[in-house]
C-alpha cells in the first residue's frame, strides 16, 4: 500500500490513476446525493455495533 | 442524567451492496488477469462536506496491469454520514476482498488514515469476544 497525494498533477502514472478513481468517486457521490440513506456497510466492522438513534457510531464512542 | 439514545447491537447481515461489488470485481479479476499477475490499484472516496444533502458518499476503483493497461474502472455508493473515511475504506475493502489469492497488487490510496487503518488490521477477536450483548442481543443505555 502506497500513499499518493491527491490533485497533484497528472505527470506520473500513480497521479493519473488517482485522478481516475477520484473522478468516478465524485460522479457516484453526486448520484448518491439524490438517494435515500443507504444501508450501512458493516462487513469490516467489529462484532458489535453502537448506534446513536439511527446513526452508526464509527469513531470512539466516548467522543 | 441525560438520555443519549445509545444502543449496542450485535452485527447482523451487511445489507449494503458491498458484498455484491466484491463478487463482481472478483469475477473481473479472475477472468481479466492471470495467476501470479501483479496489478496496480487506485482507490478514492468522495464525500460532500460543505453543502451535504445526503448521508451517502461515492467511491472509485481503478485497476490496471503493471504496464498501466486498464482492467477495471467502477465504483459505488455507501452510507457515510459525512465521514469520507468510510468511503475510502469501502473502496479498499472491495479490492482487498475481491483479489484472487494467486494475484498480487500495489494499492495507491490518497488517505493516510485509511492506509494506517488497513496496516493496523482488524480488532483482535479476543478483544471482541470479551464483549457480550445484552438480552435479545440488544441493549440500550442511559448515561
Amino acid at each position: 500500500m502506497l500513499h499518493v497525494k491527491s490533485h497533484d498533477g497528472l505527470e506520473r502514472p500513480e497521479q493519473r490513476g488517482n485522478d481516475k478513481a477520484d473522478k468516478i468517486a465524485k460522479k457516484l457521490m453526486n448520484q448518491a446525493e439524490t438517494l435515500e440513506p443507504l444501508p450501512y456497510f458493516i462487513t469490516a466492522e467489529e462484532k458489535f455495533l453502537a448506534f446513536h438513534k439511527d446513526t452508526l457510531i464509527t469513531d470512539n464512542i466516548r467522543t | 442524567m441525560k438520555n443519549l439514545s445509545l444502543h449496542i447491537t450485535e452485527k447482523g447481515e451487511d445489507k449494503s451492496d458491498i458484498p455484491e461489488k466484491i463478487n463482481n470485481l472478483a469475477q473481473v479479476l479472475h477472468h481479466s488477469t492471470k495467476p501470479n499477475q501483479h496489478i496496480l490499484v487506485y482507490t478514492d472516496g468522495s464525500t460532500e462536506t460543505r453543502k451535504r444533502k445526503s448521508k451517502n458518499s461515492g467511491y472509485g476503483i481503478y485497476i490496471t496491469t503493471s504496464t498501466h493497461t486498464p482492467i477495471f474502472l467502477d465504483g459505488g455508493t455507501v452510507r457515510s454520514d459525512g465521514n469520507n473515511f468510510i468511503a475510502e475504506m469501502a473502496a479498499a475493502t472491495v479490492v482487498i476482498k475481491a483479489l484472487p489469492p494467486d494475484r498480487t497488487m500495489t494499492m495507491y490510496i490518497d488517505s493516510m488514515a485509511t492506509i494506517q487503518a488497513l496496516r493496523q488490521g482488524p480488532v483482535r477477536n479476543e478483544s471482541a469476544s470479551r464483549c457480550k450483548a445484552g438480552p435479545g442481543n440488544h441493549s440500550s443505555g442511559q448515561h
